[in-house]
């Protein structure tokens, strides 16, 4: 590089990048920014107030219901999912025509939330279909989205719409396993556990890692659900930091919602960086 | 393959969104079609004009009565109820040789209720008179009721000036005489003579005061003169000339028959006929050719002379809004007379079920007995809410009910929506009801009218 | 050649958990063909329990087509939410690919200080739940007077960093040294993107405009939030706001909403699974 000036084609890049940047600028990166400041500031008056917005946010019963909410549900529907669709996929790359099973696990993805969500309230409701089945037979009638089986519904539907692409990644990973490794072990006798658990595995550790980020930040996506199904003060039990922060700026508590605004985007960055490392490291 | 699916799943595709959008317009148009059109009012909040009406009929001021003696036999009645009579007009006929019957009985009867009357009267004080005097005039009749002082009789004064001439004399002689005897010193003689002289002396006084006093002869109580001894041209005695009796019973009996001979009298004098003593209308008329008179009145006679009053009921619910000295307009035989500002006289209290209302009636175009309605506009005091009338349809019992349009915000833009409503009607007139139970803003626009049936809850368009 | 386990259990487990999980969209198609007395079985409960359960009868006995001439006769109102999405999902697409385009090819292709950590600043909006930066967009949309109009939610849709990411994917994969061929060749930057770029990166793109399609076709939280105006929703929005009460349309309306995501599904389902694994092989 020429030390002064630079080549004007080198900038080629920057008509390229630019109405993109400045999209990105004034609508995401910006107002974060601003809302980094308000969350050191008032409300109303904008006056400096240093922490205290952060230590109403984490004193807050709604904040700490909310986060612990959220946390037990990744961290019960993202494993659950992972195995669930691994054992799936594992079949799946058994068998030979099965793109109209894929077709099949993929199409809730394509479903938009809002036609089906009657459906559940049919299926699930306190007065739904499957209590009635269930008092039928002489049970009792189960209030799906009203205790704390709430969770267990929304768990349900998370399955429900990420299964699909999760399989396929699974699927993918497993398909790109070289053939000729796990014949070549078959040759040598090793049966079909042992080169699931020796061969395979550690293969998809890649496509691990992916899926969890992945699933991870689908996890945040169930929110439409439960808010539509069960309005913007659910059950205890679902009230997660969505509903939280929507309840927040309906009320128009701006200074509440930056602090824990940011509170959360530094969680998942941090999340993020470190995984991120830990594949780096498993990458070289 | 999956290419030729993915080809014909464009195609389908691309036939589906212009399906919709066919469908976009063909809705539109439907529901447009089936969408009333309505045109709308909004509401005024203003004073009503309240009408009162009431009908009656126009009478005089006063109503007089006309008695007839009892128990007289009628032999003809020339009016009808509501029928006009001049003064003086006959009204009946009684039967006169019943007349002259009835007359001889009562007076028999006044004469025997004197007799009889005597055991059971009290007291009756007899009146006194110097005797030897000649009666010139005798002024009340047997049964007549006097008052204490009342002029019973008058006496000839010329005879009794020169009775007591004659007295004078005389005692101007006896006095002479005496002198004489007191001259003789006959002692005995002249004190006899003393004694006749005071006692004539008295006489004289007395007859001098009867000629002072007109030679009139008073009662000296209130009754009832029950006898009179003497008559005109009589010559006075020692004995009462009357008899008066203090009795009440006796009194106001005789009075009553006194009166009945004088009416009776009266008739005879008339050849039976009653005439009509004011002129007027003929409110009553309670006899008929026939009967036989009573006690009470024959005939009620609506007094011409006396004012014209207009004479109605007013419904209790309306009375609130006339009071005495409001003017109010009357028109009589179906609007042919107008009269206009007439004061209001009388407004009295709950008779049957109604307030009774009088209005002075000015005018001579009009006679008693003509029917009339009388009417009173006034501005109600507080402010109704005034729906126009062809906002409203009337449901009976005074409720009517509206439709009125709420603005909402639809996915179409701003769509209108009908709700009904029922409110209660006070008050009308042609181009507004003023209701009650109007629990609708002030700037609630109204249905008037639609170019199909309405609905509670259908989606409308404005014209 | 893999060994093949028993085959037909396999299959059949596969078939019904497939049954199982098309089970809810099954429901959702044949119900609104159901009359309106079988429907209000499974409907009334949930608005009105008086102590029977909702009944569903999975074949109608009387099928009709009532309730969808319900919704697409009588209603004009569905077509206007219907245009309204189909509008905002058209017009961010165009938009987003014409940005994300460029911009992804020079992620791909350019090499300047900072362009990991820009990248990387990408990618980590791209992953934040809407709600996180919800205020700091009303912030501005309110800023810039944009409330309560299309433009609210179509701007911040346009310059979302996920197509970026996706489009980028796909021209990471085209080889240096077929652009830089061209390059030397002297074509411009513009030249290379348009006649070398966009031939080979066409499934990465494609891959991206299903995606986002589906994901657009299903957005509430934005329009919920920037939209007053009920003529402004989208067609995500209108079925909420119905709500239970009309259910009979809701089914139907709900049932049309899944038709076209259905077309974009069948007709995009190679490249969406190529977008898939194409956005999970390298974070």
């Amino acid at each position: 590089m020429i030390k002064g000036k630079i080549p004007r084609r080198r900038l080629w890049f920057v008509p390229f990048l630019l109405p993109s940047m400045a999209g990105v600028l004034i609508f995401t990166f910006l107002p974060f920014a601003d809302s980094v400041r308000r969350s050191f500031c008032a409300a109303v008056t904008g006056e400096f107030v240093g922490v205290n917005n952060y230590r109403t946010v984490f004193s807050n019963e709604a904040f700490r219901l909310a986060v612990k909410n959220t946390l037990l549900f990744t961290s019960v529907c993202i494993p659950l999912l992972i195995v669930l669709s691994f054992f799936i996929a594992y079949g799946l790359s058994r068998l030979r025509h099965i793109a109209l099973i894929k077709s099949a696990l993929l199409f809730p993805l394509a479903v938009p939330t809002a036609a089906l969500v009657l459906i559940w309230q049919i299926l699930f409701g306190d007065t739904g279909w499957i209590n009635n089945i269930l008092t039928s037979h002489g049970h009792e009638a189960v209030s799906f989205l009203g205790s704390s089986k709430a969770l267990w519904v929304l768990v349900g539907s998370y399955i429900w719409k990420n299964l699909g692409y999760t399989v396929l990644l699974w699927l993918t990973g497993i398909m790109s396993v070289s053939t000729a490794v796990t014949d070549a072990a078959r040759v040598d006798g090793a049966n079909e556990r042992q080169i699931l658990f020796r061969i395979v595995l550690p293969e998809l550790k890649p496509a691990l890692y992916t899926i969890t980020i992945i699933s991870f930040l689908n996890s945040f996506k169930v929110f439409r659900e439960a808010y539509l199904v069960a309005g913007a003060y659910p059950h205890k039990s679902i009230y997660l930091l969505q509903h939280l922060f929507n309840n927040w700026f309906v009320n128009m508590d701006l200074d509440k919602m930056a602090a824990a605004a940011v509170a959360v985007f530094s969680v998942i960055f941090a999340a993020i960086v470190l995984l991120q490392r830990a594949w780096d490291r498993e990458e070289t | 393959m999956k290419n030729n699916i993915k080809s014909r799943a464009v195609k389908l595709f691309l036939i589906f969104l212009g399906a919709m959008l066919a469908m976009t317009f063909i809705s539109r148009m439907v529901t447009t079609e089936k969408m009333p059109v309505v045109t709308t009012e909004g509401i005024k909040e203003s004073s009503i004009v309240h009408k009162v009406r009431c009908s009656g009929s126009l009478t005089t001021e006063r109503q007089t009565p006309v008695f007839v003696a009892e128990g007289l036999r009628v032999a003809e009645v020339f009016v009808k109820q509501g029928g006009r009579i001049g003064k003086g007009a006959h009204l009946m006929r009684l039967d006169k040789e019943y007349i002259a019957d009835m007359t001889a009985a009562a007076e028999k009867e006044l004469a025997e209720f004197m007799e009889n009357g005597s055991p059971y009267s009290g007291s009756k004080t007899p009146v006194f008179t110097e005797s030897g005097l000649r009666v010139a005039q005798v002024c009340v009749r047997k049964g007549d009721t006097v008052y204490g002082g009342q002029v019973l009789m008058r006496l000839d004064t010329d005879y009794l000036l020169s009775h007591i001439r004659d007295m004078e004399d005389e005692l101007a002689a006896d006095r002479l005489s005496r002198d004489g005897m007191y001259e003789v010193e006959d002692q005995r003689s002249a004190e006899a003579l003393s004694l006749r002289i005071d006692e004539k002396q008295r006489e004289l006084d007395r007859y001098n005061a009867v000629y002072n006093s007109g030679g009139a002869v008073c009662s000296p109580i209130a009754g009832v003169v029950t006898d009179m001894a003497a008559g005109a041209g009589d010559m006075t005695t020692d004995q009462a000339v009357a008899l008066v009796s203090s009795s009440p019973e006796l009194s106001s009996g005789a009075e009553q028959l006194r009166r009945r001979i004088d009416a009776l009298k009266e008739a005879a004098e008339h050849e039976g006929y009653i005439n009509s003593p004011v002129g007027g209308l003929m409110t009553e008329v309670n006899l008929r050719a026939g009967d036989v008179t009573a006690e009470t009145a024959a005939f009620i006679i609506s007094d011409e002379s006396s004012g014209k009053i207009f004479s109605g009921m007013v419904d209790p619910d309306e009375v609130k809004y006339i009071s005495v000295g409001d003017k109010v307009n009357i028109s009589f035989s179906g609007g042919k007379q107008r009269l206009k500002d007439c004061e209001v006289t009388l407004l009295t209290g709950k008779d049957g079920d109604g307030y009774r209302i009088e209005a002075a009636v000015d005018s001579d175009d009009v006679k008693p007995g003509e029917n009339g309605e009388m009417t009173k506009s006034c501005i109600s005091e507080e402010r109704y809410t005034c729906l126009p009338v062809d906002t409203v349809t009337l449901s009976g019992d005074n409720r009517g009910s509206i439709f009125y349009l709420e603005e909402t915000e639809g996915f179409l833009g701003k769509q209108y929506v009908v709700h009904t409503a029922s409110v209660k009607i006070v008050e009308e007139n042609d181009n507004v009801y003023a209701v009650t139970d109007f629990a609708l803003p002030p700037d609630t626009k109204l249905v008037r009218s639609s170019s199909k049936k309405l609905a509670e809850g259908m989606k409308v368009r404005k014209a | 050649m893999k060994k093949r386990i028993a085959a037909f259990p396999v299959y059949g487990v596969m078939a019904a958990l497939c049954a199982a999980v098309l089970f809810p969209v099954l429901l959702a198609v044949i119900l609104p063909f159901q009359a309106e007395e079988e429907l209000r079985d499974t409907l009334a409960p949930l608005v009105n329990f008086s102590g029977r359960y909702s009944q569903m009868d999975f074949l109608p006995q009387y099928p009709t087509i009532a309730n969808f001439r319900e919704l697409l006769v009588y209603s004009p109102e569905f077509y206007r939410v219907f245009w309204n999405s189909l509008l905002m999902v058209g017009t961010i697409l165009v938009f987003q690919t014409l940005t994300a385009v460029p911009a992804a090819w020079a992620f791909a292709r350019a090499e300047f200080r900072g362009r990991k950590l820009l990248f990387n600043i990408y990618v980590i909006f791209m992953l934040m739940p809407f709600q996180v930066t919800m205020l700091s967009q009303y912030l501005v949309i309110d800023g810039l007077g944009l409330m309560n109009r299309r433009l609210a939610v179509i701007l911040p849709a346009v310059f979302s960093t996920f197509p970026v990411f996706l489009i980028y994917r796909g021209f990471a994969d085209i080889p240096r040294d077929v652009a830089d061929s061209a390059r030397i060749d002297g074509a411009n930057e513009w030249q290379v993107l348009r006649y070398i770029g966009l031939p080979l990166g066409k499934s990465g793109i494609l891959s991206c405009m299903v995606i986002c399609f589906l994901d657009l076709w299903n957005m509430v939280e934005q329009p919920l939030t920037f939209l007053r105006d009920k003529r402004l929703y989208p067609l995500s929005l209108y079925l909420p706001t119905l709500g239970a009460g009309n259910g009979v349309i809701l089914l139907a309306a709900a049932a049309v909403t899944l038709i076209p995501a259905a077309f974009v599904f069948v007709i995009g389902q190679e490249e969406l699974e190529r977008g898939i694994i194409a956005s999970a092989l390298k974070e």
